[in-house]
């Protein structure tokens, strides 16, 4: 795909999606200007950059929405709750036809056919119906649907040198240019085209001046432009405004445009009362150039869209940086003669110093905020309950919490699957909730928010809770829990994570299509986040997801077992404390010690991963920390902080939990990284087994 | 003994050229255990010394753990435990052939040369020391039968990833 396609599709994609969160919020029952207006916005929008690239599919079907948006816009057409369950299939319509003109498929007759379906419908709500069906018949000619008085226009184009490295074509212009209107006198100006030998071919010379017959505004004129108006420059004025045409000599100083217009018959020779001079400054041309710059002003965005395997390629050339500056601080550190290096050590700290706010600034760029994703699943929210007959609020809070791209994008297809689940699963018809003392509208809520180091995002429901007995009869059933275990509720709700492990009785084709939990499940460890779950029975359940900021780098804390080196993520990290002696006598063979007061349970690492007797004299407690537990790691030496890079262990190693990947140190030795999540899950689960 | 590996890569590099040119197909033959076994030179991607490793916990015992070759994280898997026919015994010839992203520890590496089509067997259903899932083909090597090794099976990423106790 181009460049210029892939900013079309980005844009559509934007305009849709703003499209879709205001016909949903519509259909909660606020209709507000705002809400039309933005939805007449995008259908125009879209019109426009599809016109642009001559899609004219997209634009004769977006001409329709945009001609009944504004009539709804004037008041003279009201919004039924029919209207809007029909525009959002218009909507998806949008999409395919997008979709398909973006991948240069052609426009299937299905498609088509339903297109003219969806059209059909859309003419019906017009009033009056005559003249609407001219409207659609007409396309090519001048817009009358509202009965505006049309005028005339000049307009006069330039275009900037490379215009044509831009991919637009100024055939394209004009072409849009009558889908608006008439063009009634075009007259391309050739007097700035150099002589042959001096002509370079990949430039833009050429500049017009039109005049121009149009019911719109000036400022849809002006949109027409919207997509190249860095590399064309305008001015737009109405006929009758005879003071303009010296504006535009000032503007233009061109010495021949003058005597061109007049013999174009563009304008008169009494329009211009000035001659062209080049200091001159009326008052009038300098108000021109102020709300030129205006314009410019306010069209600079701040954001810049930049394709994100640039910054994937930026971020593997940090971690090797990373890794690289390591190795001089080791350098530097093992030095015997500190007195004399006192200067290199400084300079190596200040290097690292810079370096992680380099690091942190990329890491930041591959930060977005979720809310437009989860304002996705609104939608999806909106037809399930509808198609099953719930009648569901759905509320969403903490949009603006920030998670690393490609764990938003991850996480999408899980979550509107555990959303499914809790529609169709959780929340009860009306009637039954009604006969259950609760409000016949349920609610799910779906939250984010960042929790000491990692972000988590919950999914609640008011619907019936999970059955204990049913999930555990069910799990016994299948062979996955022995009969006399002893489950503790938290463990019997994971039970829904495990593969063939569905109590729903009748499978819909919900929740019954797609992913099942087990890979919900998995897809979130892949990011190294873990999944709970809490219900009560007739309350409710809630799911509870914890994810890692960043996938990339993490801060560790290196540390020492047997002969392997491993790092402890430092988010994960409360405190370092020795084992002293008389905690050591106190523990006996228990698996705890008392620290302050509190029990702290231990996890000793050389035993669970079947290291070698220690030969170290101090035994060292790294305290970890995951949501609300909190353990300590035996292990034999503290070596200090260490910036890290993960690197997947490959497939091989796929299957071992308590380890999320490796790090290559300075010296090229490789340390383990834990996964302290899965470590006291692990911790726990052999612990029950009796098996350590 | 690092000259002898270096040598070695040249050869590969010189015998490949060759190889286009001939009809009969090229192998690598090293020592693992005493016994003499060959990879198709297609299977594998480079041969190095044997160098320190990370133990990785909790696997099977025939994956050694992983080393870091130019950046890249490899696991290593031990090829004599593989076949279940005990330990490799680390010495001063012991090499990893890199099959596959894969570390495979090996006593030495012995030649590289071609097998004429002729040379080539099918494997015997049994009467031979390792499984027969591993063998692609038996080959006539200096006058005696050795296996030619196939790789897919060998390094099976289900076998592989077992964990221990499982």
């Amino acid at each position: 795909m181009n460049e210029e396609l892939e900013i079309f599709l980005e844009d559509c994609e934007d305009q849709l999606q703003s499209m879709e969160n205001a016909l949903l919020q519509m259909q909660s029952g606020v209709i507000d200007e705002d809400a039309i207006g933005s939805i007449f916005r995008a259908v125009h929008t879209i019109k426009g950059s599809a016109g642009m690239f001559g899609f004219d599919d997209i634009v004769s079907f977006a001409h329709t929405g945009e001609n009944l948006f504004d009539l709804i816009r004037q008041g003279s057409v009201k919004i039924s709750p029919d209207m809007l369950t029909h525009f959002l299939l218009c909507k998806d319509h949008m999409e395919k036809l997008i979709d398909a003109v973006v991948n240069e498929e052609d426009i299937s007759p299905q498609l088509e056919a339903i297109g003219e379906k969806l059209v059909e419908k859309l003419v019906t709500y017009m009033t009056p119906i005559e003249e609407v069906k001219e409207v659609v018949l007409n396309l090519n000619e001048i817009d009358d649907t509202s009965n505006k008085v049309t005028s005339l226009w000049h307009i006069s184009i330039r275009f900037s040198k490379d215009f044509f490295t831009t991919g637009m074509s100024i055939n394209a212009t004009f072409n849009f240019l009558n889908k608006i209107g008439t063009i009634h006198i075009n007259h391309a100006l050739t007097y700035a085209i150099p002589l042959l030998e001096e002509l370079l071919p990949t430039q833009a010379y050429i500049g017009f001046e039109l005049v121009f017959e149009t019911s719109s505004s000036k400022k849809e004129i002006e949109e027409v432009f919207e997509f190249i108006e860095d590399d064309v420059d305008l001015v737009l004025f109405q006929t009758e405004d005879i003071e303009a045409y010296d504006m535009l000599l000032q503007k233009r100083k061109e010495s021949q445009l003058k005597d061109t217009l007049i013999s174009a018959k563009l304008a008169l020779a009494e329009n211009f009362t000035l001659e062209l001079q080049e200091d001159e400054s009326s008052v009038s041309s300098e108000a021109i150039v102020e709300k030129e710059i205006k314009k410019k002003e306010k069209k600079v965005s701040t954001t810049l869209r930049v394709d994100s395997t640039k910054i994937d390629v930026l971020i593997n050339y940090m971690s090797e940086i990373v890794i690289a500056n390591s190795k001089i601080l080791s350098l530097v550190a093992s030095e015997d003669d500190k007195e004399e290096n006192s200067e290199l050590q400084e300079a190596a700290n200040n290097m690292k110093e810079l370096l992680e706010y380099v690091r942190d600034g990329i890491m930041d760029i591959r930060m977005i905020q979720v809310g437009d994703s989860f304002n996705k699943f609104k939608r999806i929210v909106n037809d399930t309950s509808q198609k099953i007959g719930k009648d569901v609020e759905f509320v969403i809070s903490g949009e603006d919490t920030e998670l690393d791209k490609t764990v938003v994008e991850r996480i999408s297809d899980p979550l509107v699957h555990m959303l499914r689940n809790s529609i169709d699963h959780g929340i009860e018809l009306p009637a039954e909730r009604l006969a259950n003392g609760k409000s016949a509208k349920g609610r799910v809520d779906l939250r984010a928010f960042a929790d000491s180091g990692s972000i988590v995002i919950e999914i609640e429901d008011d619907g019936k809770g999970l059955d204990k007995t049913k999930i555990l009869a069910k799990a016994i059933e299948n062979g996955q829990v022995h009969p006399n275990a002893n489950l503790s509720d938290e463990e019997i709700f994971k039970l829904i994570f495990e593969a063939g492990l569905s109590t729903a009785e009748k499978v819909s084709d919900i929740s019954g299509r797609g992913v099942g939990m087990d890979v919900v499940r998995r897809n979130i460890e892949d990011l190294r986040g873990t999944i709970d779950i809490e219900s009560t029975l007739g309350k409710g359940s809630k799911i509870i997801i914890r994810l890692p900021l960043t996938l990339a780098i993490i801060d560790g804390f290196l540390v020492q077992v047997g002969n392997t080196k491993y790092i402890i993520p430092l988010e994960n990290i409360k405190e370092c404390i020795e084992l002293s002696k008389t905690q050591e006598t106190e523990m006996g063979s228990n698996e705890f010690i008392n620290l302050r007061g509190e029990m702290l349970p231990l996890i000793d690492v050389r035993k669970i991963l079947h290291e070698d007797k220690s030969i170290y004299k101090r035994t060292n407690i790294v305290i970890v920390y995951f949501g609300n537990k909190t353990v300590g790691l035996i292990v034999d030496e503290l070596l200090g902080e260490y910036q890290t890079v993960i690197k997947s262990l490959g497939e091989v190693f796929h299957k071992i939990s308590g380890i999320s990947g490796g790090s290559i140190l300075g010296s090229g030795e490789i340390a383990l990284i834990f996964d302290i999540p899965r470590l006291i899950e692990l911790k726990s689960r052999l612990g029950s087994d009796n098996e350590l | 003994m690092n000259s002898n590996i270096a040598d070695i890569d040249i050869d590969i590099e010189d015998e490949l050229d060759l190889f286009v040119i001939g009809d009969a197909q090229q192998y690598l033959f090293f020592k693992a255990g005493g016994d003499i076994y060959a990879f198709d030179v297609a299977d594998v991607s480079e041969m190095i010394e044997y160098q320190t490793l990370t133990k990785v916990p909790m696997m099977a015992p025939f994956v050694k753990g992983v080393t870091n070759i130019r950046g890249s994280i490899v696991p290593v898997i031990d090829l004599l435990e593989r076949f279940s026919l005990g330990q490799t015994t680390i010495g001063d010839k012991t090499s990893l052939i890199i099959v596959d992203n894969m570390a495979l520890i090996i006593d030495e590496v012995h030649d590289v040369s071609s097998i004429v089509e002729e040379d080539i067997k099918e494997s015997l259903e049994f009467g031979f020391k390792i499984a027969q899932h591993f063998i692609k083909n038996m080959a006539k090597y200096n006058d005696s039968y050795i296996a030619i090794l196939n790789a897919q099976e060998i390094l099976n990423i289900d076998e592989l990833s077992i964990l221990e106790g499982d």
